[in-house]
């Protein structure tokens, strides 16, 4: 049995942040009801790009193992019925801009009158509080302000992110962690608690040890290229044929590389002394490295038992064997037919077998969920079938209207 | 410790930044987080060279708060002993060595699981326990290049990059804590405990989510994007007269505010498809456009507009920002040594389950006597030959090492 059985989530989630923490604890076991817009879905799905029957890659990305529930909560019926839902659930878990749980009266304050064991975990751009808090954010402009940017790529040339949306991510999976730590609360006090997780804030926890830098010497470091601020040699080098990673590894990396007379030299004895020094003892290594292939040097560095590795494409990374041992690309098949492929679950919990259902399709649960769960007649759904329709009609007209 | 793991104690045999970046997680959210240290040395990044406060590196302090520090070494007879000891009152065993590292000292899971079936023991790994790869060393910029993360990070046609922050490290080290977090849960309704495991390449894998299933869906393989995104433009980072900016999905209003609404109907830029096909067209007209004015002007005007932005801040600045203060993600604590020291604060927000109060990162074996004595009830004798057995087996240890030097 996987450890969140049991656990129901009601996700009003879109794009990245949410979706991914949401994934976290459905591979976890918990049963995540994403409960979407009717017409659109969660906005992910209209992505251009690749897609596997008209399901977008950006949406498929992030939402493995979920059930999706079509439902407009601003309608009076549907909001009834997401507070049905709320009574029977868990968690109540948003990546909305602060304030819009409020406004659709799907804050903590109002569902824990509902059910006194909700969890809320809301995770937005900047905060549920604070100057910026009604400002619009995502993950490049949380990476932007908290300064992360500003020590990825290289000296002189303009800032880059890191290939990964992280900002996004690591506010998902604060959110998640959040919600886990609330659960295990529960078990011990009886009530639920809020919760409340920001991009920025997760960061700048993403700095800590470049902030201690700053903090204990005054110096802001800049761009890090792919380097580290206190060891050397570390780093990505090119060779004769691509570029691979090491890590620390001296003074064994001079004999790999033929270049031991440097071993000896005073200015490069000591950690400190090398980073003193770093150009220098770079452009030695990275000369030596230019001898022969990527491929050829990485036997050599595995057999000296030192830290390394290619620097991998995403194909190569998706054939790579170890990747692949690891069951970190998992293969489903899908509803609409074919089989996707997708990004395994990273906690491993070896007493527990790992299983995966494909991405929804949009509304896809909604029977199961309102007549197999919830109990609704087909008349009920019928009518909130139409209210939703009517209020689409309605703001259609505003929309046409306001322009 | 208040907080929602208060009760919760974790016995942290972790060094350098993926384990103890996840035991602090643990830490701030309440649970008594026990770093076992070898005596003499301390945890390895007591060791990194840098800037430190009272000789503390600053790689430790950046990663260690809020726990205990008690010395031991677990490759003694009597240190085990004590380790044992502590497992009884353990809920949690976090460690990130090699796989089988915890075998040779005896601290396994299948050991341990004798001595106290509620324990959980979870181990952030390079590789993971199993795999062709399984054995060998790793550490965040490994992970970050196999797993095809690096690959995507830069500019086209420039070095492969990583990540300032150390993500693999820290990614691996949240997803221990999410293992450790769902036993926990699970613990009260079976009582028993379980294994955990994670390592750093899954977890970069995991974070490659919409790229990989862009190449798993389509077969085209994303490279480096600069500070842009696959899908959307106008995306990214802009020079600006003065400092350089981010922004994104804001159009058409954003060629409103820049003056350039003469492309808005521009049949290269009606869709997003058409503005993507047509990436560099639009993009150099949006850079072109920033040039006229200082980042801090447009920043202004973007944000009347509401769309998303934000001046690329060097650290220094990011700290004095007013929301990143204002959500106390920079906090100042006492150290033991004298003096206060600055570090990041909790990004877990649980305003009725956290004060957050926060302890600086211990001093090597500062709470030997709380948790040997008070905590485990040693007498004073019983100690003392603990640390004779220590000497002695360290005293071996470097005879044998000058010997082979």
């Amino acid at each position: 049995m996987r450890p969140l059985e049991g656990v129901r989530v009601l996700a009003l989630e879109r794009a990245i942040a949410g979706p991914y923490g949401s994934m976290v604890l459905a591979d976890l076991g918990a049963e995540v009801i994403k409960v979407e817009p009717p017409q659109t879905g969660d906005l992910s799905r209209l992505f251009v790009g690749p897609n596997h029957k008209g399901e977008s890659f950006y949406y498929m990305a992030f939402n493995r193992g979920k059930k999706s529930l079509a439902l407009d909560i601003n309608t009076k019926m549907g909001k009834e019925l997401f507070y049905d839902l709320v009574k029977i659930s868990d968690v109540v878990w948003d990546n909305f801009s602060a304030g819009t749980m409020e406004r659709i009266g799907a804050d903590f304050d109002t569902l824990s009158r509902i059910n006194l064991g909700i969890i809320c975990c809301s995770i937005s751009g900047y905060g549920q509080t604070g100057p910026y808090r009604d400002r619009i954010s995502f993950d490049v402009v949380a990476e932007a302000i908290s300064g992360a940017m500003s020590i990825t790529g290289e000296p002189g040339r303009p800032p880059v992110r890191y290939g990964a949306p992280i900002a996004d991510e690591m506010g998902g999976l604060f959110g998640a962690i959040g919600v886990l730590a609330a659960l295990a609360q529960r078990e011990r006090i009886g009530k639920g608690t809020r919760i409340d997780i920001s991009l920025l804030d997760g960061q700048i926890s993403s700095l800590a040890y470049h902030l201690l830098y700053y903090f204990c010497s005054g110096i802001a470091c800049g761009p890090q290229r792919s380097g580290h601020l206190s060891l050397i040699p570390y780093g990505a080098y090119e060779t004769k044929k691509g570029y691979l990673a090491i890590g620390p590894c001296w003074p064994r990396i001079c004999r790999v590389l033929g270049v031991e007379e440097i071993i000896d030299a005073p200015r490069f004895e000591s950690g400190e002394s090398r980073i003193e020094h770093r150009e220098e003892l770079d452009s030695i290594l990275q000369q030596a490295f230019m001898k022969e292939k990527a491929e050829d040097w990485l036997e050599v560095l595995y057999a000296e038992r030192i830290g390394a590795g290619p620097v991998n494409t995403l194909d190569k990374a998706a054939a790579d064997p170890q990747v692949l041992a690891r069951n970190m690309v998992v293969e489903m098949e899908h509803p609409l037919g074919g089989k996707i492929r997708h990004v395994g679950n990273p906690v491993k919990m070896p007493e527990i077998g790992e299983e995966f259902s494909p991405p929804p399709t949009l509304g896809q649960d909604s029977e199961e969920i309102l007549v197999g769960l919830m109990g609704c007649s087909a008349e009920k759904i019928k009518q909130l079938r139409q209210e939703e329709e009517q209020r689409a009609e309605e703001l259609l007209a505003s929309l046409r209207r306001a322009q | 410790m208040k907080g929602p793991l208060s009760g919760i104690r974790v016995l942290d045999v972790s060094r350098a930044i993926a384990g103890p970046y996840g035991s602090m997680i643990l830490a701030d959210l309440g649970a008594e987080v026990i770093k076992i240290e070898p005596p003499r040395w301390g945890e390895r990044a007591r060791h990194i060279p840098g800037p430190n406060h009272k000789g503390e590196s600053y790689y430790f302090l950046a990663f260690n708060r809020n726990k205990k520090s008690v010395t031991l070494n677990l490759a003694t007879e009597l240190g085990r002993e004590a380790f044992y000891d502590l497992v009884r009152i353990s809920d949690v065993v976090w460690d990130n060595f090699r796989p089988r590292v915890m075998e040779r000292l005896g601290a396994d899971y299948d050991t341990l699981k004798e001595i106290n079936p509620g324990i959980i023991c979870c181990s952030v790994t390079g590789f993971g326990s199993s795999g062709p790869y399984r054995d060998r060393p790793s550490f965040d910029l490994v992970a970050q290049a196999i797993s095809g993360v690096m690959s995507i990070t830069g500019e086209p046609g420039g070095p492969p990059l990583r990540s300032g922050p150390p993500v693999a490290d820290l990614v691996g080290g949240m997803f221990g804590v999410h293992g450790v977090l769902a036993a926990l849960y699970q613990r009260t309704f079976t009582g028993k405990g379980q294994r955990v495991e994670t390592s750093l390449l899954d977890g970069q894998v995991s974070n490659l989510t919409y790229q990989m299933s862009y190449y798993l869906c389509g077969g085209e393989v994303p490279g480096p994007m600069g500070s842009g995104h696959l899908s959307l433009v106008p995306y990214g980072a802009y020079k600006a007269k003065e400092g350089y900016l981010v922004m994104g999905v804001g159009w058409p209003r954003v060629a409103r505010v820049l003056g350039i609404e003469e492309i808005i109907d521009d049949h290269r830029f009606e869709s997003g498809e058409s503005r993507l096909e047509h990436k560099e067209e639009l993009d150099s007209l949006v850079q072109q456009a920033f040039l006229k004015e200082k980042a801090e002007d447009w920043l202004a005007v973007l944000e009347v507009e509401d769309i998303p932005c934000g001046p690329v801040n060097a650290i220094d600045k990011a700290i004095s920002d007013p929301q990143i203060i204002h959500n106390n993600m920079i906090v100042s604590v006492k150290h033991p040594l004298g003096g206060e020291v600055r570090m990041v604060g909790n990004p877990i927000k649980m305003p009725q389950s956290i004060e957050e109060e926060f302890t600086a990162p211990p001093t090597l074996g500062q709470h030997d006597h709380e948790i040997l004595v008070e905590l485990l009830g040693y007498s004073e004798e019983r100690i003392e030959r603990l640390r004779e057995e220590e000497e002695r087996r360290a005293e071996k240890l470097l005879a044998s090492l000058q010997k082979r030097a």
